[in-house]
């Protein structure tokens, strides 16, 4: 195990190189450049040279991909042209409010799709089911931005139950504030997971209902609720564990357009007023981490996977 | 069957602990990471806090509470010069920081400066007097020091990258400030300007004893989020892409205003301003469409408030293009146009933008106003572009997508155009995917050969009042590589800037303004307004009708 893992974590470093090398490039093929911000009718060349050299974006491609790459292999992301302050304390600052969010909406998924994924396979072509698989249905194809937009009319502007955006009341810091504001989206970024591990639980419910020793321990008398729980139930979570490795990345990476759309203060806000300013330190820093994370959330769903299958893990010893 | 068990518990424990950190954690983090700056009341009243919603609080507080959404996910510094020119910007910092004076159409508005004026004949000289009394907010005095330190900032062009216009005129910047007495400075211009006293004033002081004298300031984050400022509010904290909060200034030098706090709300969804002004937690919301406008006033919940803008929106050619190097080109999609269509199709009613007729805006010195615009006459365009050339051509037009009404209007433009046999492409582009297309011919301190498009919609502000600060937009050897001016005008133009004498000025500009027009140089679309809606428990938000509102907090109340 601890050799696959060892393998696996030096196969990520060509994978960030590869994925640093694409992003700087189409960021460079993107029109418009940083400095823009700073132009006046009148500047001299010499003042723009002076200014692309202090920004480090007076070299060929080449040499500003090194001048980046060096800075972050020192540990340093560099520092927003913007806001002239260091990428990597933007990030930490932006992060915990994103991921208390992707945590919330990860754990109402998680908490909510177990039980209907269960009933919706056990009560197979049966209304139950029927009527769960038509949620589901709705939960991955209803676009997340118009849920919030409905959900902000109903229970923030008609029922007034919830704000309709922000982080925290005015004057207000405790976390039953906090919480309060995150009903709404974190519901809201739930549903579609919460349609997909449904779906995902109910077919393997199906399928392990199949299995023999299902049917021995019927045949032994066993009560219905433990064979489900404490044996169907333990097989069915096993493809869910690399869904919720994938998701981790969203995790800390945030939604663009929940965030936007509830005003809330997280990263994927930070993303998209660098993209719009061209701040390339930032959209770099973002992306790098965005993609760490997918990488390491892919590492730490297969690791999970081979701690509870046998069969992985016995797979990974031959190899 | 053990392991079996312990991995499922791990892979639960995992997700749980994941989330459940996230979520219980929140606050604590939260509150540990954001910046936040505050001053020493602020931890009595932290400790005091109730569970209450921002519109209780904004009811329960006994001035009110007044907050105002701007566009921006977020704030590049708390001083009033983080983003040159950037509307956002300037309404953030209104609160905390005075203007030393303001000069408009309708008169001049005095705060931190009592008087400006010239010490000699040749237009070159100045004498300016602060306002006894004035207090930055953490109470010390604010004196003739702060006004050289502040154009000594402004000067340093390691700041933004370039010295600001307020302090530089026609290319050169102001030849000095010195300090008479502790309320008293002399000016000295390179030479003279008509828009020096309308740019000067705008200046905002920053204090000199927080920074240490030091003039490069753009590193000093620690003192630019102190934010201490001249204006009716200080500020209380600072949450990093989310707010900043003001509270009342009780030994503002103009008397303490009448609201308890303003708050600044970063909102960059348009639809959440719409939500959170009808849920009542913000107080005030922009709205630009005539639909909205319409649902606004016919709801007893909400006064609507429009102000003139003082900007102009208008097409340009882009002069790299030959085509636009025939007059007889210009003026036939001049005269293809009908502007009063485009109002009314693009922006819906008068209420929202009038015609413009000429590169001012009626909020500028020196409007003339008796002049009519462009008139639409098919017959001679259709002639002249087939003359031209237009009619074998598709002309690419650009404009920018994130301003409203942009979309409607390249609309309209095409259609008329197509009555006179003009073929075009629409396109929309994002912040600098547009500004790199359409300054491509300074951009850089280089023209850089840009034919990509043929025509493109922006707009200019009139925050300046004095007509001379929009030559930078057609004026300079690069910009004439990519904008039409005559040599007439140009001259024109050069003269009415230098004139000290204000009648002879106040007619340079007014010929200018025909000259611009005959020229065909550009093609002056519409002078919006800045419609507001604001919950009708707010008053005198249209006190002073300046943008960026708002100039002067102490006229809002709430009853």
């Amino acid at each position: 195990m601890k050799k696959y893992i060892v393998k696996r974590v030096i196969g990520l470093i060509p994978l960030l190189l590869v994925v640093s090398i694409f992003s700087f490039l189409i960021l460079q093929a993107a029109p418009g450049s940083p400095i823009d911000n700073y132009m006046q009718p009148g500047m001299t060349e010499d003042r723009i040279e002076a200014l692309k050299e202090e920004y480090g974006l007076n070299g060929s491609i080449a040499e500003q991909y090194w001048y980046w790459l060096k800075h972050v292999l020192q540990g340093d992301m560099g520092t927003s042209i913007s806001k002239n302050r260091p990428v990597t304390e933007l990030i930490a600052e932006r992060l915990p409010a994103t991921v208390s969010l992707m945590g919330a909406s990860l754990l109402i998924s998680i908490v909510c799709s177990i039980p209907l994924g269960l009933i919706a396979g056990l009560h197979k072509d049966r209304p139950m089911d029927k009527v769960i698989s038509t949620i589901t249905y709705f939960g991955i194809s209803i676009p997340p931005f118009w849920i919030a937009m409905i959900s902000v009319i109903i229970f923030a502007i008609k029922l007034r139950c919830f704000p309709t955006g922000g982080m925290h009341s005015l004057d207000v810091e405790s976390t039953a504030d906090t919480l309060w504001h995150m009903v709404l989206p974190a519901c809201v970024l739930s549903l579609n997971h919460t349609a997909v591990y449904t779906k995902y639980i109910r077919s393997n419910t199906i399928s392990q209902l199949e299995e023999d020793y299902v049917v021995t321990a019927v045949s032994k008398g066993t009560n219905k609720n433990i064979i489900l729980f404490c044996h169907v139930l333990k097989n069915c979570l096993l493809p869910i564990i690399t869904l919720i490795g994938m998701n981790i990345a969203g995790l800390v990476c945030g939604s663009f357009i929940i965030e936007n759309i509830f005003s809330w203060p997280g990263i994927g806000r930070l993303c998209m007023e660098a993209v719009g300013g061209r701040d390339y330190p930032v959209i770099m820093g973002y992306t790098m981490f965005s993609c760490l994370i997918l990488i390491v959330g892919n590492l730490v769903a297969d690791v999970l996977y081979a701690v509870a299958d046998p069969r992985i893990r016995e797979g990974m010893g031959r190899k | 069957m053990k392991r079996r068990v312990i991995a499922f518990l791990l892979a639960m424990t995992m997700a749980v602990s994941m989330a459940a950190c996230g979520s219980s954690s929140t606050s604590e983090e939260t509150a540990e990471t954001q910046t936040t700056t505050s001053t020493e009341t602020e931890t009595a009243e932290e400790t005091e806090a109730t569970e209450e919603t921002a519109e209780e609080s904004t009811e329960s507080s006994e001035g009110g509470t007044f907050i105002v959404p701007i566009n921006s996910s977020s704030i590049t510094s708390l001083t009033p010069y983080s983003i040159y020119g950037s509307d956002d910007g300037q309404m953030a910092a209104n609160p905390c920081y005075d203007s030393l004076f303001i000069v408009s159409s309708t008169g001049t508005r005095c705060y931190l400066a009592e008087s400006l004026e010239a010490t000699s004949d040749d237009g070159c000289h100045y004498r300016m007097k602060l306002t006894d009394g004035a207090l930055w907010h953490d109470g010390e005095p604010i004196t003739a020091d702060d006004v050289v330190y502040t154009v000594n900032v402004l000067l340093d062009p390691s700041n933004t990258g370039s010295q600001s216009q307020y302090v530089v005129y026609d290319g050169d910047p102001i030849a000095s400030v010195e300090k008479v007495d502790d309320l008293t400075v002399d000016i000295t211009l390179a030479k003279p300007y008509s828009a020096f006293e309308s740019e000067f004033s705008r200046i905002k002081l920053l204090p000199e004893h927080v920074f240490g004298g030091q003039t490069c300031i753009k590193d000093m984050t620690e003192e630019l989020n102190m934010a201490i400022g001249s204006g009716p509010f200080k500020l209380k904290e600072y949450n990093e892409g989310e707010s900043i909060v003001y509270e009342r200034f009780d030994d503002y030098y103009r008397g303490a205003a009448s609201l308890d706090q303003v708050v600044i709300k970063m909102m960059p969804d348009l639809s959440a301003q719409e939500a959170a002004l009808q849920a009542g937690e913000i107080s005030m919301m922009r709205v630009t469409s005539q639909t909205k406008l319409d649902k606004y006033k016919a709801d007893d919940n909400y006064t609507v408030y429009s102000i003139p803008e003082g900007r102009l929106n208008y097409l340009t050619f882009n002069y790299q293009c030959d085509i636009w190097k025939n007059e007889d080109a210009r003026k036939a999609v001049c005269l293809a146009l009908n502007v009063d269509e485009i109002i009314m199709g693009a922006y819906g009613s008068e209420e929202l933008a009038v015609a413009a007729t000429n590169f001012c805006s009626p909020e500028n010195l020196y409007y003339n106003d008796e002049m009519e615009g462009y008139q639409q006459d098919l017959e001679e365009a259709k002639r002249l572009a087939e003359e031209s050339g237009l009619t074998d051509m598709t002309l690419n037009y650009i404009y920018f997508s994130a301003r409203p009404n942009m979309k409607e209007t390249a609309q309209i433009v095409q259609q008329q155009l197509k009555q006179i046999g003009v073929e075009v492409n629409i396109q929309a582009y994002d912040t600098s995917e547009f500004f790199a297309h359409l300054f491509a011919a300074w951009r850089g301190g280089k023209t850089t050969e840009d034919t990509s498009w043929d025509l493109a919609t922006n707009g200019m502000d009139s925050l300046n009042a004095d007509p001379a600060t929009k030559m930078s937009s057609w004026k300079g050897d690069l910009i004439q590589n990519g904008f039409y001016m005559s040599e007439e005008t140009s001259a024109l133009w050069e003269k009415a800037a230098q004139s000290i004498d204000l009648t002879e000025r106040e007619e340079l500009y007014k010929q200018l303004q025909i000259q611009m027009n005959e020229d065909y140089s550009l093609y002056p679309m519409a002078n919006t307004n800045y419609v507001m809606v604001a919950r009708k428990e707010f008053k005198g938000l249209d006190a002073i009708e300046k943008y960026p509102v708002f100039e002067d907090y102490t006229q809002i109340t709430m009853e």
